[in-house]
């Protein structure tokens, strides 16, 4: 195995010194003169008819710099890029369809002018009836928007190989009908972004995942071409993939436009909640087809998908929920028929894991059930219908790598699972869920699978690495100065590193399918060797010097092996013999995996990541329980940095967690969040922490730099399923419906005690719930 | 908008300052657009995040819902007090070596919570830890490392207690 100096290790993250001292320039810190502030009236009925809005007052109050609706837009309809149905306005035009829906802005002097004239507006609306739940939306009495039938934003159907042959064949069945709630990525910066236009040319400060299609956005609806307009990228206080599809800055630079000037919007908390994009929620019925001994035959699946009441990330985030989690395991055929249907609540999109959460939920119980019917233990059923190295999967991943089985087996180890299984102890319970993901997905992408990076060398021996991706607290501006000090061997900390300032940077698609260090990593790789012989080739052809080698921060005699100069002197001669240029090292990655076909199938990614959670809940006497240890074992590829990437650990395993027990956005039927605020949402504070144990397992992926994989999105995926698996294992109650709250819980655990009371089984309960255990081939039935 | 101007005096990192301000700003938007101190983060304006954490006469308090006049006379010490632009505090070394921090937009507040409890407290034990931060929240890290970062912190500090 070789040795890296820098790979693998815990290096300080590059930006850190600016984030510890409050240096570090976030959107709402940017501070320029002449600034207008602008802000945005929001809907108050979750669907309506615009009968009257009036804005007169609004306009006349001191300190208003302009009052828009609709009609002052004129490419009010060319919002958004986002999904594929394009049937997005910039401000609502006839009908509202959502609380937050947005209706006029006023633009003025100040925030607190601003705030004071939008309650000078007059809106007067019609009641239309309001499609909350996905059950409504599906029944299709009431409509959630009337130029939409059925309410269905997109339909997937499809089977691969015999369903109905398999399921006729079948020992056992087992599954259920599972359902997971919208849930919101909750990053702790508000949206905020200050776009300065002058004379044709536009310049926006903001936070975004997708810079470069943030730009188009921001083209389409101002008609300011691409190239002159240029995205100034801020510090980036979290994202989970809500940046990917943020209304705030698109409609800020619209402002800059329309009024020549500097414009400043920063949303609220409210209006993060109401006015962004949260999680799919989604009601998913799966059924698994087993023989006697536990090989899996076949998978059916209905899934309906919640899309908000226009798309933006609805369709691609359908479309893994619906394929991704059969990849992991063996199956003869496997049919799954989703639809995505409108709703009366905001336009929902990519939160870490992007739909696969979801349905992990529903498969990784389905199989716990399977195993409870066949009398098996669970981490043993799994093993059974795991994937290996080198197969190809029912929708066509193809694995270089799979650590499944390694990740299983240290799992065990690090719960004491057998241990614990052998001797089980009263109001205790453990849980088990494995995962698959992708390393750099291509989500529906069109343009490339890819990723490009830029190296550029300075006379003063300066580098910087320059890329169109996002730092949005994960760490990869630090992935990319080991990554060029591994290769030139120079200190990580005298890298630069700039990412997404689009009149500087390659083009990119976005951050997400945590593929920046696998994707991106190789191209940063490749551009260092690039570099390497640019420079060396310079020496020979320009100074008679070599052939050198580029090693250790200096040029090393290739035969002897001796130092001949330092890295800087290097970079001196090199830029000196070309009149001063600066030499670009260019790094391209051209995955080889495909869009996939019309029916999904295809090797979507360079490579796979693997899991396996395990949870261990206790359940106390006063009916409420608590979430103790969370396991979390991931094949990684290889570890760049071990710090961060335990990090990325423990911060997806709690997401994970609190968004099967504490989080949930409440929303009623009046199509109105009920948890709006930080203080009902309910993210974890430091009091809700269990244990959490994090591992790795290094496949060496043949593609990705060192070895590397990914570890962004992996740990949220199995942590719910893994938490209700334990809940099972303690009380023999299935929880098909996240999040399981207290009251929840404490609800279910009441039914089952009257049940069991109904059965005659004498049970001393409530006060002693947690001593008793049912047997688990009973409580599944 | 007509907001009686008042004359607020404190001492602000160290500093005596005076400003003219309306009666009703909050001590966040003091700190933040009239001395231009963006370190401290409004992020929920409603004190449910503790990204606007400060201390008020060595007290950890939200500045977002705080008036800027209840600071008349008063200490405050904002994130920007604790390095002089070549060496760290030790917390902030901490935070930095514990991996503690991702995107950083709660660790202004978190670092003066930690700073507020190693004060009252040198050598807090887990629980106490999280009891004492338990009004910050952070969306990335699960707490994990900011555990670590505090101990090593506090074990970093009181060596250099022993050592002086």
């Amino acid at each position: 195995m070789n040795e890296y100096k820098y790979i693998g290790k815990p290096v300080r993250r590059i930006d850190g010194q600016a984030k510890v001292t409050g240096r570090a320039v976030y959107s709402d810190d940017v501070i320029l003169p002449r600034t207008l502030h602008a802000k945005v009236l929001h809907a108050r009925q979750s669907h309506a008819k615009i009968l009257l809005l009036d804005t007169e007052q609004a306009k006349a109050y001191p300190g208003v710099a302009a009052v828009y609706t609709a009609k002052d837009i004129a490419r009010n309809d060319k919002y958004f890029r986002m999904g594929d149905t394009k049937d997005t306005w910039v401000l609502a035009e006839e009908y509202v369809r959502y609380i937050g829906d947005m209706v006029a802005i006023v633009v003025a002097e100040s925030e607190e002018i601003a705030e004071a004239a939008l309650r000078l507006i007059k809106v007067e609306y019609e009641p239309l009836p309001v499609v909350s739940s996905l059950q409504q939306a599906k029944e299709a009495k009431d409509l959630t928007r009337c130029d939409k039938p059925g309410n269905v934003a997109m339909p997937i159907v499809v089977e691969r190989g015999d369903v109905e042959k398999d399921f006729a064949q079948a020992a056992v069945v087992a599954g259920g009908t599972y359902t997971f709630p919208s849930l919101h990525q909750v990053h702790l910066e508000p949206n905020s972004a200050t776009a300065v236009y002058n004379m044709g040319k536009l310049a926006v400060y903001c936070a975004s995942q997708m810079w470069f299609h943030i730009r188009e956005d921001i083209s389409a609806v101002t008609g300011i071409a691409e190239k002159d307009i240029e995205i100034k990228p801020m510090m980036i206080g979290g994202a989970f993939g809500a940046r990917n599809d943020q209304p705030l800055p698109v409609i800020t630079a619209l402002l800059a436009v329309m009024l020549k000037a500097t414009v400043k919007m920063t949303n609220t908390r409210l209006e993060e909640f109401l006015a962004c994009r949260p999680a799919l929620g989604m009601e998913i019925e799966t059924w698994i087809a087993a023989d006697a001994e536990g090989n899996f035959l076949s998978k059916k699946t209905k899934l309906l998908s919640g899309f908000g009441a226009y798309s933006s990330d609805g369709d691609a985030v359908t479309a893994i929920a619906c394929f991704r989690g059969d990849n992991n395991y063996r199956f003869r055929s496997t049919y799954v028929n989703g639809t995505g249907l409108y709703l009366n609540h905001a336009p929902t999109g990519a939160y870490r894991g992007f739909g696969n959460p979801q349905m992990h939920f529903a498969l990784e119980q389905a199989i716990d059930e399977l195993a409870v019917k066949l009398n098996m233990d669970p981490t043993e059923l799994r093993l059974k219908n795991f994937m290996h190295n080198h197969e190809t999967s029912i929708h066509g991943f193809r694995y270089e790598t799979n650590g499944i089985r390694e990740c299983m087996a240290q799992a065990k180890e690090l719960m004491g699972w057998d241990e614990k299984r052998k001797n089980k102890t009263p109001g205790k319970g453990i849980g088990v869920a494995a995962l698959i993901h992708c390393s750099g997905s291509r989500a529906g992408k069109p343009e490339f699978a890819g990723s490009s990076a830029l190296l550029r060398l300075e006379s003063s021996g300066a580098l910087t690495v320059l890329i169109g991706e996002s730092e949005i607290g994960q760490g990869m501006n630090t992935v990319c100065t080991q990554i060029v000090a591994e290769e030139l061997g120079v200190d990580p900390l005298s890298v630069n590193v700039v990412m997404g300032d689009t009149s500087l940077t390659p083009f990119s698609t976005g951050t997400n399918g945590s593929k920046l260090t696998s994707n991106l990593g190789i191209a940063i790789l490749f551009a260092c060797k690039d570099l390497k012989k640019q420079m060396s080739d310079c020496l020979r052809e320009r100074w008679g010097i070599g052939p050198v080698e580029i090693k250790n921060g200096a040029a090393y005699g290739e035969y002897t092996g001796e130092k001949i100069m330092s890295f800087d002197e290097a970079a001196v001669k090199c830029s000196h013999a070309f009149n001063g240029r600066p030499f670009y090292g260019v790094g391209i990655f051209e995955p080889k995996t495909d869009l996939g076909d019309a029916t999904g199938y295809g090797n979507l990614a360079p490579a796979y990541p693997f899991g396996v959670q395990m949870a261990e809940v206790t359940v106390h006497d006063n009916g409420t329980f608590t979430v103790d240890k969370i396991v979390s074992v991931h094949d990684i590829g290889k570890t760049i940095n071990s710090q961060m990437a335990m990090g990325q650990v423990y911060g997806g395993v709690l997401q994970g967690m609190a968004g099967v027990t504490l989080e949930s956005l409440a929303i009623n039927k009046e199509g109105i969040y009920q948890a709006n605020t930080l203080l009902e949402y309910k993210p974890p504070t430091f009091l809700e922490m269990p244990e959490i144990v994090g591992s790795f397992v290094e496949t060496i992926d043949p593609y990705g730099p060192y070895g590397a994989k990914c570890i962004a999105e992996p740990p949220i995926i199995a942590v719910a399923p893994a938490v209700a698996n334990a809940l099972y294992d303690a009380v023999g109650i299935r929880f098909e419906e996240a999040p399981i709250t207290p009251a929840i819980f404490r609800k279910k655990l009441l039914e089952k005690q009257r049940e069991n009371q109904r059965q005659n089984q004498p049970e001393k309960l409530p006060e002693n719930q947690g001593q008793q255990r049912t047997n688990p081939k009973e409580a599944g039935s | 908008m007509n907001a009686t101007m008042y004359e607020l005096e404190l001492t602000l990192n160290g500093k005596k300052v005076k400003d003219m301000i309306p009666s009703d700003m909050l001590l966040i938007d003091y700190l933040r657009n009239v001395r231009l101190l963006t370190g401290s983060k409004k992020a929920c304006g409603a004190g449910e995040c503790g990204a606007c954490t400060v201390l008020m006469n060595g007290r950890p308090i939200y500045s977002c819902i705080t008036l800027a006049l209840q600071a008349q006379g008063k200490e405050i010490e904002t994130i920007e007090n604790l390095s002089d632009g070549d060496t760290l505090h030790p917390i902030q070394e901490a935070y930095l070596d514990a991996g503690a921090v991702q995107c950083g937009y709660c660790t202004p507040g978190m670092i003066m919570s930690t700073k507020a409890l190693l004060q009252k407290e040198p050598q807090p034990g887990t629980q106490c830890i999280k009891e004492a931060m338990a009004g910050n929240l952070c969306r990335c890290t699960g707490y994990q490392q900011i555990i670590e970062a505090v101990q090593l912190a506090s074990e970093r500090m009181e060596q250099r207690r022993r050592d002086s």
